[in-house]
């Protein structure tokens, strides 16, 4: 999965009414909307996609960026 | 102890009935939010009923009781003993077990407790009810089943979630099984405990004041102390990480190939947890029979309401493999392997008691 991939499947998985692209370099949470729900989206994009299991506190906590996310991911 | 699958060599399920309450509700109306509309989308849950004026969990156990006894044509002293396992007591102390014992009229030489365990209760009850059996007792109850659904809260995602709901299982001992003993797998990490939980009313933090004051956490989530706190995103990793597992081990102990179990009736967490188990199994849909989209998530009752709203006769069928799993509060789970012989009677319906 290359990276354009990458975005738009997130946007698929966030299911957020207002969100129709993502800013690599913007924190999921300063996203409109942004709440638990599409935390577990995230998570089950990464589980589905990747097999790994990322934390919901960690994509709070530190501000992860779908850029972030992606490396964390790929790595 | 290392872990272990249990035998249940002669367990068997005589009768299987749940008792949905009579109030409906559609999660999404025409003046949902956009949120709500989400919400339900995701987490799998169109309707769900709930207890009505008058009614509660125990009123639910009470004519499920009833029922069961009136389908097999029991008397009182047909039954040793009553085990119910529920979140949703009657009173703090006593438990509502011995309540039952005497509103069903059951035989005051019966055995009655109460076990607090969600959403792996199933087969936990069932595994404490086959321990009784051995020990030379003709015949338990088990009762399961939660009032989890709460009217006043501002707890979104809780208030789609939970439905209400009661399952109760006359089990025996019985040469059954095609030859395959059940086998039971259970598992605890109290650690967890943190994910699902009730801040106040306990003696940690009793009921004051404060107990009833809003608070928003950091996702935006608005609950008071008496509310029940669920992290999601911790309940998501823990059952997607685990269940696959305990399901091909569960598996393994009966010499089965998951792909060749008729049923695994799992827990209904909600939509997107359920949705990752089977895809990480690689197995198809009509493997994992779903309750969720109209009965929301009931808990301990949820793995025997899907039995028998969804599977009605299907999981009774002679020789028909079923694995059920329950996973949650606690954090607890449990896994427990049937196979039918054919004789078990399944029964779903809605509690006339108000």
């Amino acid at each position: 999965m290359n990276f354009n991939e990458f975005l738009e499947g997130l946007v698929v998985a966030l299911d957020l009414p207002d969100v129709k692209e993502l800013n690599p370099d913007a924190p999921f949470i300063k996203l409109p909307d942004y709440d638990s729900l599409a935390t577990l989206g995230v998570m089950t994009f990464a589980e589905i996609e990747f097999n790994k299991q990322i934390e919901g506190q960690w994509i709070w906590d530190n501000e992860i960026t779908p850029k972030q996310l992606f490396d964390h991911l790929t790595k | 102890m290392s872990k272990k699958h249990l035998s249940l060599d002669k367990l068997h399920i005589e009768a299987l009935c749940s008792v949905a309450p009579t109030r409906k509700i559609e999660v999404v109306n025409e003046d949902s939010s956009d949120k709500i509309k989400r919400l339900s989308r995701s987490i799998g849950i169109k309707s769900k009923y709930v207890c009505g004026p008058g009614q509660r969990f125990a009123t639910l156990a009470e004519e499920g009781i009833n029922g069961i006894v009136s389908k097999l044509n029991l008397r009182a002293d047909d039954i040793d003993g009553v085990i119910v396992v529920t979140q949703s007591p009657d009173f703090i102390i006593p438990g509502t077990a011995v309540l039952l014992q005497d509103r069903c009229r059951l035989s005051k030489n019966s055995l009655a407790y109460d076990i607090n365990l969600g959403c792996s209760g199933f087969p936990y009850g069932l595994f404490v009810a086959n321990g009784h059996l051995l020990s030379g007792m003709k015949r338990i109850l088990v009762v399961v089943g939660d009032q989890s659904y709460s009217p006043g809260t501002t707890d979104e995602g809780h208030g789609v979630l939970f439905g209400d709901g009661c399952s109760v299982a006359s089990v025996i001992l019985k040469d059954t099984h095609q030859g395959s003993p059940a086998f039971f797998n259970p598992g605890t990490d109290g650690g967890g405990y943190e994910a699902l939980y009730i801040p106040h009313g306990g003696k940690v933090r009793p009921v004051d004041n404060e107990s009833f004051i809003p608070k928003v956490d950091i996702t935006g989530v608005v609950r008071t102390g008496t509310d029940v706190v669920l992290d999601g995103p911790k309940i998501h990793n823990f059952s997607v990480g685990l269940v696959p597992s305990e399901l091909a081990d569960i598996c393994a102990a009966n010499g089965w190939e998951p792909g060749n179990v008729d049923y695994f009736v799992l827990h209904q967490a909600n939509k997107i947890i359920n949705d990752t188990i089977r895809m990480k199994m690689k197995l198809p849909l009509e493997k994992f029979p779903d309750s969720l989209s109209d009965f929301g998530n009931t808990s301990s009752a949820s793995i025997p309401v899907t039995m028998t709203a969804r599977l009605e006769d299907k999981w009774n069928k002679a020789g028909t493999k079923i694995v059920m799993c329950g996973f949650g509060i606690g954090l607890s789970w449990s896994t427990l392997s049937y196979v039918s012989d054919g004789t078990e009677i399944s029964h779903h319906y809605f509690c006339k008691n108000v």
